[in-house]
């Protein structure tokens, strides 16, 4: 008898039994819970594929775009151009003109402005970027890039702005954490990190900078930043201006981030103290064993303070000295020492200063 | 028609007919697989070029210098300049690479929109000082080039670069569409357990095809993910396509690079070191005149190995056995040598200092 594919399944309605409607229902259950999860997983995961940015509908933002798209189809440009609205880049006086198009990028595409050094931002979750050019229409050889970076929580700016300060930067006095260099104005304030750099070394372009930083600085809200595990840093003996902040990737290693970081001098030698709030006191625990197991696999444990039932451990791991404590919900110690009796010194006097844990910890 | 009607000629005509449909999918899939990738995005009309050896020609002696520093201030680049070509043939300078009649392209750093006193990019009195030169030596023509991942107009113009083309009469090719092609850097798929990076790939080959000798000019400075950007890095420059994606094998991209091209003379511009921040810095205080030397200095070599390795050393104050690229670089070079192409890649630059192949020349005493 001649047959065909799907021939099988052309049966009424009423011949399909029980077992196979229960079996195909659960199937479509199936599909429906995979299609929900993976619009749950990328809308709370990687926002900016949905996020809609009401000024690429403007008429001139879609030409702009457009043209930008083709130019740089090379690189595969996804960023978009926009009129700069009274919400971006303030006006001030002078012969300057505000930036006619703000150029926005995300996290994904931030490397086709500042190609490699997209990295260390994303290291800080940098979130976005707005860029904008004040122009002089009477010399176009002057022109001031404003960088306007959204790091997503004002403990990333300040961990990003630190990474970049130099170490004997002086405050610009404008709000915020600053300095300006050599015409150029950087800031953090609120969850943004933002950069004013003149394209000369023009005092009269240095002022125009510091200017537009304040106005810019006026329109940031301040977000105070909860007293963090950093405050728990010893104050003496701290190198002046060593406090940093690593948002991910600590020490390179992968399990361990949002940690506050100082650098002391200590018997003449050099330590860098790190501390970490985990969210309970077996997280901070669960560190520690990582971190020892990374001691173990590229070293060898020195040394474990067992007697005084301390969870302190020290080691020697790619050439360093590495000593490190869970107390309480607290994960820290010293990194990277060069002397292992000092690293040792120093990380247990940091670990006695630090708050015995509360009983429910 | 119930499950116990299946007669055997039904059984085996459905089992054909699933073993034809299934393997018709598997064919299709694999005459659809796209073996490019992303790079076949860039032009589908690409062609697939391979890069000549700039440097193969040249007449350049066994004993002559490889490496040869020139140390002044930045009142003298154009002076720096000569006198670091100079040491490389004191008797013919820039005569000894350049010909009459030929067409010359300069390769800067114009990779960032960035003011030239912030270091993320050639210092222009560096590329007008080598367009005169070539000019000099009976240049046809000098082209100057770059594929910045920002606009290129903006770059071009920002840098300083653009203008002193304009007025020193060289020609700047902008990347258009028209100028990139496939450039076999291997002709064979890259093997990632060799530190391989790149097989086929979209490149700015259009000025490097119609050029007959090809200088790079690049600066020195820090960079965040492969420690610093130097001579070699240069030529990531004219990669097209998503070349971010090379990031995450950034030391075998470079040495790639570097064994891909074969300039016939390159330039390293230390008049101003990025000592960190980079590659974008931003900050005067992120750059340092002439790096852990203190004065500006420009370094002209015909060993990019080498003259990287000096550079990181004595530029950058850092330690190039800690640069991975160096090696590897050095070890895909000597390949190519050892298959007889003409070239130099030395990666410990000592050997030359043993061999009195350096040259340091201090302008302002003369």
């Amino acid at each position: 008898m001649p047959t065909h594919f799907g021939r099988r399944y052309m049966r009424p309605v009423e011949r399909i039994s029980a077992t196979e409607k229960i079996a195909g229902g659960v199937i479509l259950l199936v599909v429906v819970l995979l299609v929900a999860g993976m619009l749950l997983h990328v809308t709370s995961k990687q926002p900016p594929l949905f996020a809609v940015d009401p000024a690429a509908f403007a008429d001139k933002a879609d030409v702009t775009a457009a043209n930008a798209a083709d130019d740089q189809a090379q690189a595969g440009d996804t960023s978009v151009t926009s009129p700069a609205g009274p919400a971006a880049m303030p006006a001030i006086d002078g012969p300057w003109t505000v930036p006619a198009t703000v150029d926005r990028f995300t996290a994904d595409n931030l490397y086709l402005k500042i190609d490699g050094q997209a990295d260390a931002y994303q290291q800080f979750s940098v979130r976005s970027l707005m860029f904008g050019v004040y122009t002089r229409p009477d010399n176009p050889a002057h022109a001031i890039d404003v960088y306007w970076y959204d790091m997503g929580k004002p403990e990333n700016a300040q961990g990003m702005y630190q990474a970049e300060a130099p170490p004997d930067a002086t405050s610009a006095d404008i709000g915020g954490a600053s300095y300006q260099v050599g015409g150029a104005v950087f800031f953090c304030k609120g969850s943004s990190y933002v950069q004013v750099m003149p394209s000369t070394l023009d005092e009269a372009d240095a002022q125009a900078a510091l200017t537009i930083a304040r106005r810019i600085a006026a329109r940031i809200e301040s977000q105070d930043v909860a007293a963090g595990p950093e405050q728990l840093l010893p104050q003496a003996g701290r190198v002046p201006d060593s406090m940093r902040y690593l948002a991910q990737d600590a020490f390179s290693l992968q399990f361990l981030g949002d940690v506050h970081t100082a650098d002391y001098t200590v018997n003449d030698r050099s330590v860098t103290l790190f501390i970490h709030r985990a969210d309970s006191a077996a997280a901070a625990k669960k560190l520690l064993v990582e971190y020892v197991a990374f001691i173990e696999r590229y070293g060898q444990v020195t040394w474990r303070d067992v007697d005084a039932n301390r969870n302190i451990v020290a080691g020697d791991a790619a050439g360093a000295t590495d000593v490190v404590f869970a107390k309480g919900a607290y994960f820290g110690g010293v990194n990277g020492a060069d002397d292992a009796g000092t690293a040792r010194q120093a990380a247990v006097e940091f670990y006695n200063t630090l708050p015995e844990p509360r009983t429910s910890e | 028609m119930s499950e116990s009607d299946l007669s055997r000629r039904d059984f085996l005509k459905r089992g054909v007919g699933a073993v034809v449909v299934g393997g018709a999918a598997i064919a299709g899939g694999v005459l659809l697989h796209d073996k490019t990738g992303t790079a076949g995005l860039a032009d589908a009309s690409a062609n697939i070029v391979r890069l000549g050896n700039y440097f193969a020609d040249i007449d350049f002696p066994a004993s002559s210098p490889r490496l040869s520093i020139a140390a002044g201030n930045d009142k003298q680049i154009d002076r720096l300049v000569r006198a670091a070509i100079g040491g490389l043939d004191p008797q013919r300078g820039i005569q000894r690479f350049i010909a009459r009649g030929d067409i010359v392209l300069l390769k800067p750093n114009v990779g960032f929109d960035r003011a030239p006193y912030l270091g993320a990019t050639t210092h222009p009195e560096v590329i007008r000082s080598l367009v005169r030169l070539c000019k000099d030596a009976g240049a046809a023509k000098v082209l100057i080039t770059d594929n910045p991942i920002e606009s290129p107009e903006a770059c071009f113009a920002k840098s300083g670069i653009g203008q002193v083309a304009k007025e020193e009469g060289a020609a700047v090719v902008l990347p258009t569409r028209g100028q990139f092609n496939l450039l076999a850097v291997r002709d064979r798929e890259p093997d990632p357990r060799k530190d391989e990076a790149i097989g086929h790939w979209p490149t700015l080959t259009g000025p490097l095809l119609a050029a007959t000798k090809v200088i790079g000019a690049a600066p020195v400075k820090d960079h965040n993910l492969a420690g610093a950007s130097m001579t070699m890095k240069n030529w990531y420059g004219l990669l097209g396509g998503r070349r971010n994606q090379f990031h995450q094998a950034i030391h075998s991209v470079i040495s790639d690079l570097g064994m891909m091209v074969s300039p016939t003379l390159i330039v390293a511009d230390a008049t101003r070191v990025m000592m960190r921040n980079g590659p974008t810095g931003g900050r005067l205080s992120d750059v340092k005149p002439g790096g852990a030397i203190g004065r500006p200095t420009v370094v002209a070599s015909v060993d990019p190995v080498a003259c990287d390795a000096w550079c990181y050393e004595r530029l950058l104050g850092r330690d190039p056995a800690q640069l991975a690229y160096l090696d590897l670089a050095a070890r895909k070079i000597h390949a190519r040598i050892e298959a007889g192409e003409r070239r130099f890649g030395e990666g410990d630059w000592h050997t030359y200092e043993r061999q009195n192949k350096i040259i340091t020349v201090d302008v302002q005493t003369g």
